[in-house]
């Protein structure tokens, strides 16, 4: 990393950090407020991104314990990684399809890199009942099981931070157009190279089952029955809430399997379609241009 | 108005909250028992007694952890009041707020039914309370060591525990752009309520902030050019250096030898507990 | 023959973006000189003293110090740069973009710890840093809580504690008060010894016999325009008035109107 690159890093990272400040207290317990990561990655490029955005979660977490200090693994891979690549990624596409409209383009990005660290959050926070539990069944740490977690993370930033986070990246990304500040990527329609984008899907994909494994369960103790248990008991006010969202995959299982693998499943098939769809826009727009 | 309202008193809460957390209090000047350590050796040990919080499951363990941070706190010249005044406000806050729920949709033995299907459960309120024990302890313990150990130190052991330089690098001028930034955020919004008259319509407002972080951007981003030439131009060439000199003596083998056998204790402790 | 300091070759500088900020320069400076670069604002001159500085690079011909043409690569090897940015320093226009550390004492002693002395030898060089300034009193104050008069007297001190042989100065008058500019100039008119060189920036036609003996004028083409002793360059009127360094001023009194080129001394008299 370039030194000169630094107190830019430094100034958007803090920029950033002022963003997240702006909590929106949201019902279910949550609070949602915009991240700025796909805003990051574009000005300072991916790698500039994932380094700013670690700083500003170490900071949050020590002086303001925010997100907490064992949260801040969790939060650096939803946030400060996976968060801003695919941001950039989608945006990268998504501006060699539409030029001339880049802070569009950086909105809708944002908008889509925000839910995917939600989802992912939401499948970490989910899961740990199921895994790390006392003997009554007392959850020892995150409480809340995937078929709550799902539905209240995910609703609030489909419908309130997500397009906080699309607004604010997308007039930034205008104004900083417009001033024509010397940025560190400069939003342009290069010809991607696809290779890295597939990797980086792939690698996300396979971390899935791999943070299953390390818990050190078996897939197969889990018995449909235990998790019918477990799962639901689950007032019927947030069931409501929970069959707002409906997914092909309802309840994250496939006929036939638990619900662990069909999970998993459910999220390569997920991230197939998106970089399908991603591919197939910009083979159509290279044609046409 | 009432959303207007909200994004100003919010700006105005976390400029005040900012400002307290990130100057300077002195506190790590105090001639305490934590600031007298070698700051590597409290940067390794506060993380070694935080994973060993991570790792425990039984409840009265966590609560005995609690009182830990307070013991050190005030065996650092830090007044207990003033100590959890600086935690206490958030863990409740947060966790609190996130763990509510959990009391009523925890699967087990109820506990207390308020009306029909919802119910506190005994599992529910265990799992509660874990979890805000767990990050009041951990939290609490971070926040010791922040509060205890002066910044330029604490960047310095850092780079002595292999974390990258540029990480400490970018880590350190965020830190001292993050406190101009909210300020100057604060100014604008101070001067804009000086210019307009009657409530304004809450797009206004959020697209208000935007542009005025865009301008505040457009305008640090000049400045923090010319600060680090001016840098530059003394020699920076990206380290972290302090004037003291780190050494280890045996206070601090004294200290990790404790903190060690605390956490194994903890640890052997909590897994013959459950 | 002196040591040549600084010397450039058909000298420019452009950033990016098309903003062109220098153009053909050629000059030389030798040691022991003292030079002032003289221009309206955005004539290049605090380009200029960048490009001395190291702080940016040519984007045609070449400048070289002490013989090496300075490139980004060359400031990249640690043992030029080392060397380099001890030799020469920049106090910069803005006392705020030089003073970041948390108290005085602190910021003059961060060019001293990125030489990494031994503490000793840096506490001594510390205290003898800020007795030369007259601003021991002010060691453990925070920077921003300080007049601008304070300010600059820190920012020099925190570049003098490197003891650099060159000193460059960005417009060292600035906002300052005339008991202040009149002091800066005395110390400054010190400092410079055989071995040592003074190169300032600066439109503040009134110091300029004081802290030049050779006086080369930038235009807004951001080329050289006029080059030679101080006492010469200020008789141009003609130039100055072209270059922008005055202005020309019209006030009527008894129903006449008088227009004339006009610049600002301490002591400001009309003669009619």
């Amino acid at each position: 990393m370039k030194a000169r690159v630094v107190p830019l890093i430094a100034l958007f990272s803090a920029f950033a950090f002022a963003l997240q400040m702006f909590n929106v207290p949201l019902p279910g317990g949550t609070t949602g407020h915009a991240v700025g990561a796909t805003l990051l990655a574009i000005v300072l490029g991916p790698w500039g991104a994932v380094v700013g955005l670690s700083v500003v979660f170490l900071l949050q977490a020590l002086f303001f314990g925010d997100g907490g200090i064992l949260a801040y693994g969790a939060n650096v891979f939803n946030m400060a990684i996976v968060m801003p690549l695919a941001g950039y990624g989608l945006y990268r596409i998504l501006v060699s399809v539409f030029p001339r409209r880049p802070a569009t383009a950086a909105a809708i990005a944002s908008y889509i890199a925000i839910i995917l660290a939600a989802l992912f959050a939401a499948m970490e926070l989910g899961l740990q009942p199921l895994l790390f539990h006392a003997a009554d069944g007392t959850p020892l740490y995150a409480p809340y099981a995937l078929k709550i977690a799902l539905p209240a993370m995910l609703v609030p930033h489909l419908l309130v931070a997500g397009p906080i986070e699309a607004l604010v990246t997308g007039l930034v990304v205008a104004f900083l157009l417009r001033t024509k500040m010397p940025l560190g990527v400069m939003p342009q329609p290069r010809p991607l190279r696809l290779r890295w984008l597939w990797a980086g899907l792939g690698l996300v994909a396979l971390l899935t089952p791999i943070g299953l494994l390390a818990s050190g369960t078996a897939w197969g103790e889990w018995g449909g029955e235990d998790l019918q248990e477990m799962l639901g008991f689950v007032p019927r006010g947030l069931e409501k809430l929970g069959g707002v969202w409906r997914a092909p995959f309802s309840d994250y299982s496939l006929p036939g399997m638990g619900p662990v693998p069909g999970y998993i499943a459910s999220a390569v098939v997920g991230m197939g379609v998106l970089a399908l769809l991603s591919f197939l826009v910009l083979r159509a727009s290279r044609r046409r241009g | 108005m009432k959303a207007e309202g909200f994004w100003e008193k919010t700006v105005r809460h976390v400029t005040e909250a900012l400002e307290r957390a990130l100057v300077a209090e002195g506190l790590a000047s105090r001639p305490g028992l934590l600031q007298g350590l070698d700051p590597r050796a409290k940067v390794l040990t506060i993380l070694l007694l935080i994973v060993s919080v991570a790792l425990l499951h039984s409840l009265p363990l966590l609560i005995a952890f609690a009182f830990l941070p307070v013991a050190l706190s005030s065996l650092s010249r830090i007044s207990p009041a003033f100590f959890l005044k600086r935690v206490g406000l958030f863990v409740p806050l947060f966790t609190g707020i996130v763990a509510l729920p959990a009391l009523f949709t925890t699967p087990g033995r109820p506990l207390f039914t308020l009306w029909e299907g919802v119910a506190i459960t005994e599992q529910g309120s265990r799992a509660a309370f874990t979890l805000v024990l767990r990050s009041w302890d951990t939290l609490s313990l971070a926040v010791l060591l922040v509060l205890t150990t002066r910044w330029d130190h604490l960047l310095r052991s850092l780079r002595v525990l292999m974390v990258p330089r540029a990480f400490v690098l970018v880590l350190q001028m965020t830190h001292r752009y993050i406190y101009i930034f909210l300020r100057s955020i604060n100014s604008m919004f101070i001067a804009r309520r000086s210019r307009t008259v009657g409530p304004q319509p809450a797009g206004e407002s959020r697209r208000f902030l935007a542009s005025s972080m865009a301008t505040i951007l457009a305008r640090s981003h000049h400045m923090s050019q010319e600060v680090y030439l001016a840098m530059q131009s003394r020699g920076f060439r990206g380290d972290v250096m302090v004037m003291e000199h780190f050494a280890l003596r045996k206070r601090d083998a004294f200290w990790a030898v404790m903190a060690g056998l605390l956490a194994a204790a903890a640890i052997v402790a909590d897994r013959l507990l459950t | 023959m002196a040591e040549k300091v600084f010397e450039a070759r058909d000298l420019g500088c452009t950033y990016p973006g098309e903003i062109e900020a220098l153009c053909g320069l050629n000059l030389s400076i030798e040691a022991g000189e003292k030079v002032a670069f003289l221009g309206a604002n955005g004539s290049g001159k605090s380009t200029l003293l960048r490009l001395m500085d190291g702080l940016a690079f040519p984007s045609r011909g070449q400048l070289l110090a002490f013989g090496h043409p300075l490139s980004e690569e060359l400031l990249c090897d640690g043992d030029f740069a080392f060397s380099f940015r001890r030799r020469v320093g920049l106090v910069f226009q803005d006392p705020d973009v030089q003073l970041f550390s948390a108290t005085v004492g602190e910021e003059v002693a961060f060019g001293l710890l990125q030489l990494g002395l031994p503490r000793e030898e840096m506490e001594d060089r510390l205290r003898a840093g800020l007795a030369l300034l007259g601003i021991e009193h002010l060691r453990e104050r925070p920077p921003y809580r300080l007049s601008t008069g304070e300010k600059k007297k820190v920012a020099l001190a925190s570049v003098l504690a490197l003891e650099p042989q060159v000193l460059l100065l960005d417009e060292p008058t600035a906002g300052l008060d005339p008991k202040a500019q009149s002091w800066l100039v005395d110390f400054l008119g010190e400092w410079h010894r055989e071995d040592r060189t003074l190169i300032t920036a600066t439109h503040d036609l009134d110091i300029l016999e004081e802290i030049a003996d050779t006086v080369y004028v930038l235009d807004e083409t951001h080329r050289l325009a006029a080059y030679g002793t101080p006492a010469g360059v200020l008789a141009q009127t003609e130039f100055l008035l072209r270059t922008n360094l005055i202005h020309e001023h019209s006030h009527r009194h008894d129903g006449t109107v008088h227009i004339h080129p006009h610049r600002h001394l301490r002591f400001h008299e009309h003669v009619h």
